[in-house]
């Protein structure tokens, strides 16, 4: 087994939202206590829908914001509590790729320019010419060409652009890369271009990726493990196999029965959620997911659910799988017959 | 072969730009049927001239340099394509209306929800205010929204995105129109709303028997909602047929590309095809089909000479030289 890159624990992220010396402070809690551990050379796929905290959970890993509460651990170093000072070393092993290739690359910069920040900020290169010698090492490594590094942003399309983000951040070899809705914002023929991408350099540097997104299809290509995130906490992580082919939350069960399948032959029978997302600012009790939950029973509402693992790799956040409770009793092997746990859940 | 009749016909139809930079030609000769109580899928990338397809047959291009410059577009029989700005605004919101990909652009901020309905209804239909506002508060139930009685008074902002989403077919349903144009109107949306909006308006369909255009880059949404598609790029439709001839007897290497490299639920594979290159710029568009530059097929003809639609089954057709017979 391969040790942990990446461990994080009980990272709680809120954002004040208003408070003033006499108000009451009021936050969003858009992360909200989570537990991971990321392995080296894996890739840690996160999916939820907008304002599960998946974006506000990676930042918080690079320390792009000072969280809250808990611990990361990176590369063996507890480094929640580093300053920027500190971070600078870090940072030459955890870099981020965003969403918006337009809004991530400075406009009044070139190509080259924006290769050679990291390059010169950490110290990597010596001279002028070994700078321009790794530009454009960088650029061949992404598929890009050498003329490329004299151009500005606004010249190249949204699959390019991306491939320069996911260029600079490899600028400092690092071993973990946090990626943030890398394809989203581009077209599927290109979306396709930029995971091939990834993938390949992922072996070719043996790195490690945090992949974040809301695409459950993409999200599956790319990772091995997933975990699934609901109103700033896990509600399953389990390997990719487990994940897809036994989801066990109710939450997962609705999310993957929800993503349109491109083939009109296959019909199928979807659980269509209720409502939408409550707020983070004043999240429902117990399990967050219980006002949406279609096998909602009585102890959901008041108690948070713990980890259970009901499988090799698999674990989920559901009274569902309590042994312990009466309610749900003999469930386990009854869970993976939906039915069965739902009238378990009408009987409590 | 469906013999219902086309609500909608538009017919080689050029939609240009005049820009400072020249002529940009986004719409280059599209033709496209909707058979009445059906839905049609647009499907293309950026740039394949599927929302300008859609503004033309709304007519939402003044205040912009395009220009229907050649084509015919025909509503329920009766050519639209060179009526005035007034009368094309009757037809708008009455026989033929749209929904838009962000909600919240689309809706008017500083004005409630209700009055914007009241508002369409009163546009069209002779309706003292009272009774419009009571046939919003019913529309607005009929797209599930709880609480519509109050949300009349609320404004946009107030709810989130989803429900503006419903807000909007509200709106664009309202006056019971022939034809609905959805320009990726679940694009923003998170997939389990997404499930609720396409559901609804699957419903909806059958309920008013309301013709919807469908215009998307997702062909998972395709393949659940669309019986007939078209694919587009640049600017031309390369492939059309119904949702079966698309997905299971694909005939243009551009849908190919397309399917192939979306990954699926469930299937494992090491590497996604793609297709290679970009989109070109319209402005140095390529000599011959369009699709050349990146098309794992080409050949010498297929650069120098444009194909136009052969036939390959039933009414299935694709705008490539490897179809012809």
């Amino acid at each position: 087994m391969a040790e942990d890159l990446l461990k994080v624990e009980g990272l709680k992220q809120y954002y004040p939202v208003s408070g003033g010396i006499l108000e009451k402070k009021i936050f969003v809690k858009a992360v909200d206590g989570v537990d991971f551990e990321v392995k080296r050379g894996e890739v840690f796929g996160i999916v939820g829908e907008s304002g599960c905290g998946k974006s506000t959970l990676g930042k918080a890993i690079c320390k792009l914001i000072e969280p809250t509460e808990g611990k990361i651990i990176l590369d063996g170093e507890e480094i929640q509590d580093y300053n920027s000072n500190q971070m600078r070393k870090v940072r030459k092993k955890v870099q981020m790729v965003f969403q918006d290739p337009y809004a991530s690359l400075n406009p009044r910069m070139s190509v080259r320019d924006i290769l050679a920040e990291p390059l010169i900020v950490h110290g990597l290169a010596k001279d002028k010419k070994e700078i321009d010698e790794t530009v454009v090492r960088l650029l061949r490594e992404v598929g890009m060409d050498d003329y490329h590094a004299r151009r500005y942003p606004h010249e190249f399309s949204g699959g390019q652009r991306q491939r320069i983000g996911i260029a600079r951040a490899l600028a400092v070899r690092p071993q973990l890369i946090v990626a943030d809705e890398p394809v989203s914002a581009l077209d599927v023929s290109i979306q396709s271009q930029v995971l091939n991408l990834m993938s390949k350099l992922k072996k070719e540097y043996n790195l490690t990726y945090i992949f974040i997104a809301h695409d459950l299809s993409v999200v599956e290509h790319i990772s091995d493990r997933i975990g699934v995130m609901y109103l700033g906490n896990f509600v399953e992580e389990a390997n990719k196999e487990n994940l897809y082919k036994n989801p066990m939350h109710p939450y997962t069960q609705a999310l993957l029965s929800a993503v349109p399948i491109p083939d009109p032959n296959v019909k199928k029978d979807r659980i269509i959620l209720e409502g939408n997302i409550p707020s983070a600012i004043n999240p429902p009790s117990g399990c967050k997911f219980h006002t949406r939950c279609p096998k909602c029973m009585e102890i959901c509402k008041r108690e948070a659910p713990k980890k259970y693992q009901v499988g090799d790799d698999h674990f989920v956040y559901c009274h569902l799988y309590d042994k312990e409770n009466p309610a749900v009793n003999g469930s386990l092997e009854g869970a993976k017959d939906d039915n069965k746990a739902e009238d378990n859940a009408k009987e409590a | 072969m469906d013999n219902r009749k086309n609500i909608l016909e538009i017919k080689n139809m050029h939609t240009y730009f005049y820009t400072d930079n020249g002529v940009v030609k986004s719409v280059d000769g599209v033709d496209i049927e909707l058979k009445e109580g059906s839905t049609l899928g647009i499907v293309g990338e950026s740039g394949s001239g599927k929302s300008v397809t859609a503004l033309s047959v709304m007519g939402l291009l003044m205040g912009t340099t395009g220009k229907v410059v050649d084509g015919e577009i025909i509503l329920d029989g009766k050519d639209i394509t060179h009526l005035s700005d007034e009368e094309r605004r009757k037809i708008r919101g009455n026989q033929i209306s749209m929904i838009f990909q962000e909600p919240m652009t689309s809706l008017n901020p500083v004005m409630k929800i209700g009055d914007q309905i009241v508002e369409a209804i009163r546009m069209h239909q002779d309706k003292s205010k009272a009774e419009a506002r009571k046939m919003a508060v019913e529309m607005l139930k009929k797209t599930g929204l709880p609480r519509a009685e109050r949300m009349v008074d609320e404004y946009p902002f107030q709810l989130s995105g989803g429900q503006r989403q419903r807000v909007m077919i509200a709106m664009a349903l309202v006056c019971n129109p022939k034809i609905l144009i959805a320009d990726e109107p679940t694009t923003a949306l998170d997939v389990t709303i997404q499930a609720q909006i396409i559901d609804l308006m699957n419903h909806l369909k059958e309920e008013i028997g309301t013709s919807i255009i469908f215009i998307t880059h997702d062909l998972g949404v395709v393949a659940e909602t669309c019986d007939d598609v078209v694919v587009m790029y640049c600017g031309r439709v390369v492939e059309k047929g119904n949702v079966y001839d698309i997905f299971d007897r694909t005939a243009h290497p551009y849908t190919e590309g397309l399917l192939n490299s979306i990954p699926k639920l469930g299937q494992h594979v090491e590497e996604l095809a793609s297709i290679p290159g970009n989109v070109p710029n319209p402005k140095y568009m390529p000599k011959g089909c369009k699709f050349a530059p990146r098309c794992p097929y080409a050949t010498e003809r297929c650069r120098e000479e444009e194909p136009g639609f052969f036939d390959v089954g039933d009414g299935h057709l694709s705008r490539c030289w490897r179809c012809e017979k």
